[in-house]
């Protein structure tokens, strides 16, 4: 899992690392003003991306997020709550964030309270990212599995996908269950 | 590291408060106002009326925020944080029909017409050069069409290198406008699908159009990333002053007189506080009135103004080129075109439901509202949005007030929001405001009105 930092200052770019990176979750970061958004977010993939609130790369993020259902979209109408967290999350920190599609809310819900948290108070921390852990390891697995599907088989992106969801449908088990299987052993029985 | 980049906020505060008006200040219902801008110098009508203190005049308070991009602009009108801002007439419509951010956003004051223009790099210039028809003294004969870029882009095509084009913001006049030429010229700029998915976005395109920040146009196109662009001022001109790139045509030459920003509030705002709306309006009508009074005597002041780095912060030079009534092309090719920069004639104030209508058709036209809607779809929403009924309510008080006469203005009693057919557009094309669907069915490349993309 990929998050990609898009003209994050230094010094919040460090907080935001020490949180992320011991989930496991990688992160790239930008602030580079000439960068080419497009090229970028078309090359990294990256699922989650934060960026400075104030960051004139926002009305091209906000071009990408209209464009393709793969590109990273606004997230804004995620319910009552989730919306309130957003808007506090880009008051308080000064950060906005785009994600896609496929990103569960719920580790988005977990990764907006920990950005905010950690600007108040770096102690609620380490539950937080606990309980985000499995999430990200599961994703994790899920893309380690996609992508020995792809390298193994000379198969798309979307064929492995299929051909995981069948296979988890088939043996009645969650998908992530028969991607770490498949990373275990090399093989989906 | 470009000023647009900077994260600080230029606020100027307003602070003086003269003795007139107290009685009107009674029936305000909110006096301190922050405005939020982004720094083009078609944001001139809220400077004006800032220094020249036509707000103060209607006992209000205004404090003028520059913002780093349309997108947080129109969050902090959403969320309160600002109470009013200079719009792309783009982000009401496309806000109330839920492209994008959705949220009822309305204008009852459009800030100016015209003062675009499309630049191409040097090396694309060269290549367009042989196609565009010469006057009797050497230069090109205007207005310059697309037909002339077409064999570019099939030679770009053929080296296999796709041909990028840069623009502000998806709902953005510019990019309508850059698309209008292309296609008037035979060149596809590409659908928006919304429903479609999973598509590149650029469907069909020959032209692939990106959003660049207006600042860095420039150094994109240097740097080769884009062969050219469509943007505001001081943007196109900067291109000639550094030698990097040639403006083709404005976007006068592509739709005459077409409207561009517009002041937008949240209709939230706009019911809790009539009255201070109708003042501000007010305000801003005074601002464009000097902006264009005795054939544009007080632009140079103006410029002076806007190269404040609290307004637009760039050059004088660079700033008067195009607000003084010259535009220059091809370097050494500079032009009259009085009406680049139109604040007030031709009343360009009034927010007319035939512009509103204009850019969903375009809108409709690109895919970026997916199927078909019937013209009274297009006549809901021209009203839900733009509000003529409270700049009239500005503009009588204005006449009563002796400040501006009745014949500056629409005549009020028989206006119907609707301008008379349209013909000055490239394309020669006629555009009925009463008749989207009719409109969208004109054009040769574009979505027909029955057409979905799925």
């Amino acid at each position: 899992m990929k998050v990609l930092l898009i003209d994050i200052d230094e010094h919040r770019a460090k907080k935001i690392d020490a949180i992320i990176t011991w989930a496991g979750i990688e992160l790239l970061s930008v602030t580079d003003s000439d960068a080419d958004i497009y090229q970028l977010v078309g090359e990294l993939h990256p699922e989650i991306i934060l960026v400075d609130t104030n960051s004139p790369n926002r009305d091209t993020l906000e071009h990408l997020a209209q464009l393709q259902k793969g590109a990273p979209r606004t997230v804004i109408n995620l319910g009552g709550n989730r919306s309130e967290s957003i808007n506090r999350l880009a008051s308080e920190a000064g950060i906005s964030l785009y994600a896609i599609d496929a990103v569960p809310t719920a580790l988005l819900q977990s990764l907006i309270d920990i950005a905010i948290s950690y600007f108040h108070s770096v102690n609620q921390l380490r539950a937080e990212v606990e309980a985000l852990k499995p999430t990200t390891d599961a994703r994790q697995s899920l893309n380690k599995a996609k992508k020995f599907i792809m390298d193994t088989y000379g198969l798309t992106e979307d064929q492995a996908t299929d051909l995981l969801n069948k296979n988890a449908d088939r043996q009645r088990k969650p998908v992530t269950d028969v991607a770490r299987q498949l990373l275990d052993t090399g093989s989906f029985i | 590291m470009p000023w647009y980049h900077s994260f600080i906020k230029h606020t100027v505060g307003a602070l003086a408060l003269t003795s007139t008006c107290f009685a009107m200040a009674a029936d305000l219902e909110k006096e301190e106002l922050k405005f939020g801008f982004i720094k083009l110098t078609d944001m001139a009508p809220l400077a004006i009326a800032y220094e020249k203190g036509y707000f103060e005049d209607e006992g209000l308070y205004v404090s003028l925020e520059a913002q780093a991009n349309w997108k947080v602009l129109l969050d902090r009108v959403i969320d309160g944080e600002l109470d009013g801002a200079h719009m792309l007439a783009g982000q009401p419509l496309g806000a109330t029909i839920g492209f994008g951010t959705q949220a009822h956003i309305i204008t009852a004051f459009s800030m100016d017409l015209n003062g675009n223009g499309i630049t191409v790099s040097n090396s694309v210039w060269e290549d367009m050069k042989p196609h565009i028809p010469k006057q009797a003294d050497g230069k090109p004969v205007h207005p310059i069409k697309a037909d002339a870029l077409k064999p570019v882009i099939a030679k770009y095509k053929a080296e296999g290198k796709p041909f990028k084009m840069g623009m502000v913001f998806p709902v953005s006049t510019h990019n309508y406008e850059l698309r209008y030429w292309l296609a008037a010229g035979g060149i596809h700029p590409g659908y928006y699908a919304p429903l479609k998915g999973d598509t590149s976005g650029q469907i069909d395109a020959d032209a692939l159009l990106s959003v660049t920040p207006p600042p860095q146009m420039p150094a994109t196109m240097e740097a080769g990333t884009i062969y050219g662009y469509c943007v505001g001022e001081p943007w196109n001109q900067q291109a000639v002053f550094k030698g990097i790139g040639v403006p083709v045509i404005t976007d006068y030459e592509i739709w005459k007189n077409n409207p561009e920003k517009v002041f937008g509030v949240s209709n939230e705002w706009a019911e809790k506080y009539p009255n201070t709306h109708i003042a501000v309006v007010k305000a801003m009508i005074r601002a464009a009135k000097w902006l264009d009074d005795n054939n544009n005597a007080n632009r140079p002041e103006a410029v002076k103004i806007l190269a404040k780095s609290s307004y637009v912060g760039a050059d004088y030079d660079v700033i008067a080129n195009s607000m003084t009534g010259t535009f220059e092309y091809e370097k050494g090719d500079k032009r009259e075109v009085p009406d680049f920069n139109v604040f007030f004639r031709h009343n360009a104030t009034y927010p007319y439901y035939s512009d509103a209508i204009w850019y969903l058709t375009q809108m409709r036209r690109w895919g970026q509202i997916a199927e078909h809607k019937p013209d009274s779809w297009y006549m809901e929403i021209a009203k839900k949005v733009y509000r003529p009924d409270i700049y009239r309510k500005a503009a009588e008080q204005l006449i009563a007030e002796g400040k501006v006469s009745a014949s500056e203005f629409p005549n009020f009693a028989t206006e119907t929001g609707f301008k008379p057919p349209q013909t000055e557009f490239i394309d020669n094309i006629t555009y009925d405001g009463n008749k989207p669907n009719e409109y969208l069915g004109k054009f040769s490349i574009g979505l027909k009105p029955k057409d979905t993309l799925k």
